[in-house]
């Protein structure tokens, strides 16, 4: 550990008008919940139904998590675009499925919005949770903000460093994985590359959190696990994981330390170089490896959409469009997403809609050796 | 000095630097007033408040979050003994044996002792976040699910202690506490359990508005239905019983369960994911069982308020643990901190691991604060005992209006509301036909914590990832759990052997 750093120093150094400026502003932190507009109405023409009025934005999950993030670094720029006042509203639960289906069942007047996970609620919707509305038909999506590459971690203790090594250590003794929930996208992937590298495996469900289960690959107690970037990236760069494989098609230049990870899907990945690698056996399924492999890794990489509640007006719903376009192209949101740390891989809605169409078929090609693998783990 | 006290000294130059020690001072001053709010925690302030931070520096953000999850802990316990509303879920231990003080006309020992415990119980915590830092990077990774099963059947095995008086009544409540902690969706398999079909009850029922229920909705109809004139039978404050400085030296005389309790918050709190609640209920099972028969748990012992108060503030140094040393957040309040450093630039864990006296600058925030709102309500005790002589037909609606209010404010959902009402027609009926509200609320709590690491623990088990009886955490956990059921034995032993020898030597006489 080591003791101060400089840049401390810098930071206590705020002028002292402009601190008793922001405490005399705490003191009504609580009133400031509504406070009112920051910018002067610019709305498009065909948003004028929503100027001057209150968007509720709904969040799946608690404050502080990535997806309160991207809301609330979202929420003043869209607020200039629509020239209304946005609130973000934290409706945790089930894993989003609350706060997805209390978006749903909201009026479809564009006054309530939100931000999800598309692969999560596509997933648990097809696998018939109670109350999960469908994606792209119960809401409907208006953009997307990021997608956080999937990525398989070991741990240090288990010596495998490459998938190479987990094949090979599976020959010995099933590869044990870490899982948060049998309908999560990490039990998805983790299930699925078992199945297409046609080694076997155990799970260990119910872990509460991707921390969690981070701690229990440090600890020994589980091999492996499968973690968006975001989660795992301080373990891997502190080299507690070992990062394994990456779920995409193209590789992530987003963090050195996956430079030398392989991806799984696309032109140049793992399914195309090294087909020997996976399994050749007819249960995992028709078509070839390289389909198999991309149906995965398009299943896994919808993203955090940003969706509104069926039934919204066509001319309402494309307004909409193209003021979250607009913010997400907007060089100020891109420069304070980029000082926060958080990566932005943004979509139009058009395009969305053409890959939920992809990912809904992936997932029904991967859905028997999904509900294969719940079986044998309960 | 060594790199820790180098940052600590550091850390502690930046909070006194002015204007930097006024963060601290408002954010606390702030917390101690919105938190007389039931449901408000220093968690609610803290994302109420992310909008306004969002152009500050990281330094001024840590100081006015670290002020606002301290300064509202002591106003959560002062409303759990004034009034029977926990101001926050980890207050729900503290009304146990706190309300019946106030019933009592203790109040202010209540209140003196729960203010000294919060503020001596998060010195403890600071001190062992200090002193172990460097031991806790081997130590963390040595705790997993078989001992926080273990921490949970602790906490469980208390309910043996508090149903003494009414042993078949108690098992009939714990087990209903126990089943309504397995609503919702069954973590290993993911069918949803006792739901009936409602998106409502999908993620289990939310513990605030079921203790808003059980105890304040619940003390407003007792209130209404006994015709009592106040909550302390007394009129006027001269004529209540005990003082604060009493209150602060119950702290003292019971040091060595202060410490136990202490180290009990501490090391829940550096287990990710177990929090506040489970670090209260589980130091308030040790008090209760380490009491032995002279306890009067339940009925307004004062070390049920003390273990829960210390624990509870204990946590927050620890808590600090695992998100110094892995990036993982310790409990909703870390968790929420790491969220908005990362919208200022700096990702969880590296930076603060990198950086101790920016880490510092939160524990000493988080520090000061509880010490302030300790003194602040040491010093307002009269004022707030005042409450327990107010006349019941003016206080019941107050309460109610609070716990409604507080109902909704929790999650601003009105079926809330709904479950606060329902489980304060519920706590009514347990109170009124003598059925234990504390054994229901210990395995309401420590159910869903002991489900899960059960089920993870026996998979473990049966895939031969662990042996138990190689890990020192938990082989440590089942001797103290052996120890404890074992002692109040050995005391029943003893008390009927002296009981036969007194009746043999009046027979001989």
């Amino acid at each position: 550990m080591t003791g101060v750093t400089p840049d401390v120093g810098k930071l206590q150094l705020v002028p002292r008008r402009e601190a008793l400026r922001r405490l005399l502003t705490l003191c009504g932190a609580p009133l400031m919940a509504r406070r009112p507009m920051r910018r002067a109405p610019a709305a498009p023409v065909a948003c004028a139904d929503l100027e001057g009025s209150r968007i509720r934005w709904v969040v799946g999950y608690t404050p502080g998590g990535g997806y309160d993030a991207y809301s609330r670094l979202i929420e003043p720029f869209l607020e200039g675009e629509l020239a209304a006042e946005i609130f973000v509203d934290n409706v945790p639960g089930a894993g989003g499925i609350v706060g997805a289906r209390t978006l749903a069942d909201a009026p479809a007047d564009g006054r309530t919005l939100g931000l999800f996970d598309g692969s999560a609620l596509l997933m648990a919707n097809r696998r018939g949770i109670a109350h999960a509305p469908a994606v792209g038909e119960d809401l409907v999506p208006l953009g997307r903000v990021a997608r956080l590459r999937p990525i398989l971690v070991a741990g240090l203790r288990t010596g495998i460093r490459t998938i190479e090594d987990m094949i090979a250590r599976a020959r010995s003794r099933p590869i044990v994985f870490g899982i948060t929930g049998p309908v999560s996208q990490n039990f998805v992937s983790c299930a699925l590359i078992a199945d297409l590298f046609g080694f076997d495996a155990e799970f260990i469900i119910g872990y509460p959190g991707s921390s969690e289960i981070s701690l229990a690959i440090q600890r020994g107690d589980v091999d492996a696990g499968s973690s968006d970037i975001g989660s795992t990236l301080s373990s891997i760069q502190a080299r507690r994981l070992v990062p394994i494989l990456q779920l995409g098609r193209r590789r992530s230049t987003l963090v050195p330390v996956l430079d030398d990870v392989p991806q799984l899907g696309g032109e140049d990945g793992l399914a195309v170089r090294r087909p020997e690698l996976f399994s050749p056996s007819p249960q995992s399924g028709t078509g070839s490896v390289r389909a198999r492999a991309d149906q995965l890794v398009t299943f896994t990489s919808l993203g955090r959409l940003v969706v509104a509640p069926r039934g919204v007006p066509d001319r309402l719903r494309s307004c909409l469009e193209t003021a979250v376009s607009s913010v997400l192209e907007d060089p100020g949101f891109r420069a304070s997403a980029s000082a926060a740390n958080r990566p932005l891989d943004v979509a139009s809605a058009a395009d969305v809609r053409g890959e939920l169409a992809e990912a809904s078929a992936a997932f029904t090609g991967l859905l028997p050796a999904v509900e294969r693998a719940a079986r044998k783990a309960r | 000095m060594s790199p820790v006290l180098d940052a600590a000294w550091e850390g502690l130059l930046l909070v006194f630097a002015w204007p930097n020690i006024l963060y601290p001072l408002a954010g606390t001053l702030a917390a101690m007033v919105f938190s007389l709010l039931p449901g408000v925690s220093g968690v609610t302030l803290m994302a109420l408040a992310i909008p306004l931070t969002l152009s500050w520096d990281p330094i001024q953000v840590l100081l006015l979050f670290g002020a606002l999850v301290g300064g509202a802990t002591f106003m959560g316990s002062a409303t759990a003994i004034l009034l029977n509303i926990p101001g926050t879920a980890p207050n729900a231990a503290t009304m146990f044996d706190g309300y019946p003080m106030a019933r009592a006309g203790h109040a202010g020992t209540a209140l003196g002792c729960s203010a000294a415990a919060s503020a001596l119980g998060s010195t403890f915590g600071v001190l062992m976040l200090v002193a172990l830092l460097p031991l806790m990077a081997v130590l963390v990774p040595l705790l997993g699910p078989p001992e926080y099963l273990m921490l949970a059947v602790w906490g469980l095995a208390a309910i043996a202690t508090v149903i003494r008086a009414s042993v078949g009544k108690g098992l009939v409540m714990a087990g209903l506490g126990l089943l309504i902690s397995f609503i919702g969706f069954d973590p290993r398999t993911a069918e949803l359990r006792y739901t009936f079909g409602t998106l409502y009850l999908q993620d289990g029922l939310h513990l605030v508005p079921v203790f808003l229920g059980i105890f304040a909705v619940a003390e407003v109809i007792d209130l209404m239905a006994s015709g009592r004139t106040t909550i302390s039978g007394a009129t006027r404050l001269d004529q209540l019983a005990g003082d604060a400085l009493e209150g602060v030296r119950a702290v003292f005389r019971n040091f060595g369960l202060f410490l136990r309790s202490s180290l009990i918050g501490t090391t829940v709190g550096a287990i990710p994911g177990l929090g506040g609640t489970a670090a209260a209920f589980v130091a308030y099972g040790e008090a209760a069982r380490s009491a032995g028969p002279d306890g009067r748990f339940g009925e307004g012992d004062i070390r049920g308020v003390l273990a829960p108060e210390a624990a509870n503030d204990a946590k927050d140094g620890g808590s600090l643990i695992p998100t110094l040393l892995f990036g993982i957040p310790g409990s909703a309040g870390t968790a929420l901190l790491l969220g908005v450093l990362a919208l200022h630039g700096i990702s969880p864990g590296e930076r603060l691991v990198s950086n101790l006296s920016l880490a510092f600058v939160l524990i000493w925030s988080l520090f000061l604060s509880n010490w302030i709102s300790s003194i602040v309500g040491l010093s307002s005790v009269n004022m707030l005992s005042r409450i327990t002589v107010v006349r019941t037909s003016r206080l019941a609606p107050l309460i109610l209006i609070l716990s409604v209010t507080g109902a909704f404010a929790y999650r601003a959902r009105f079926a809330d509301v709904w479950v606060a009402f329902g489980f304060g027609l519920l706590g009514y009926a347990m109170k009124r036909y003598g059925w234990p509200r504390v054994a229901f609320i210990i395995a309401l709590v420590l159910g869903s914590m002991f489900e899960l690491n059960l089920h993870l623990t026996m998979r473990l088990q049966e895939l031969d990832r662990i042996q138990l009886w190689t890990r020192p955490g938990f082989m440590l956990l089942v001797l103290l759990l052996g120890v404890t059921l074992w002692m109040p034995g050995v005391r029943f032993a003893a008390e009927a052997r002296e009981m036969i020898g007194r009746a043999r030597r009046r027979v001989d006489r």
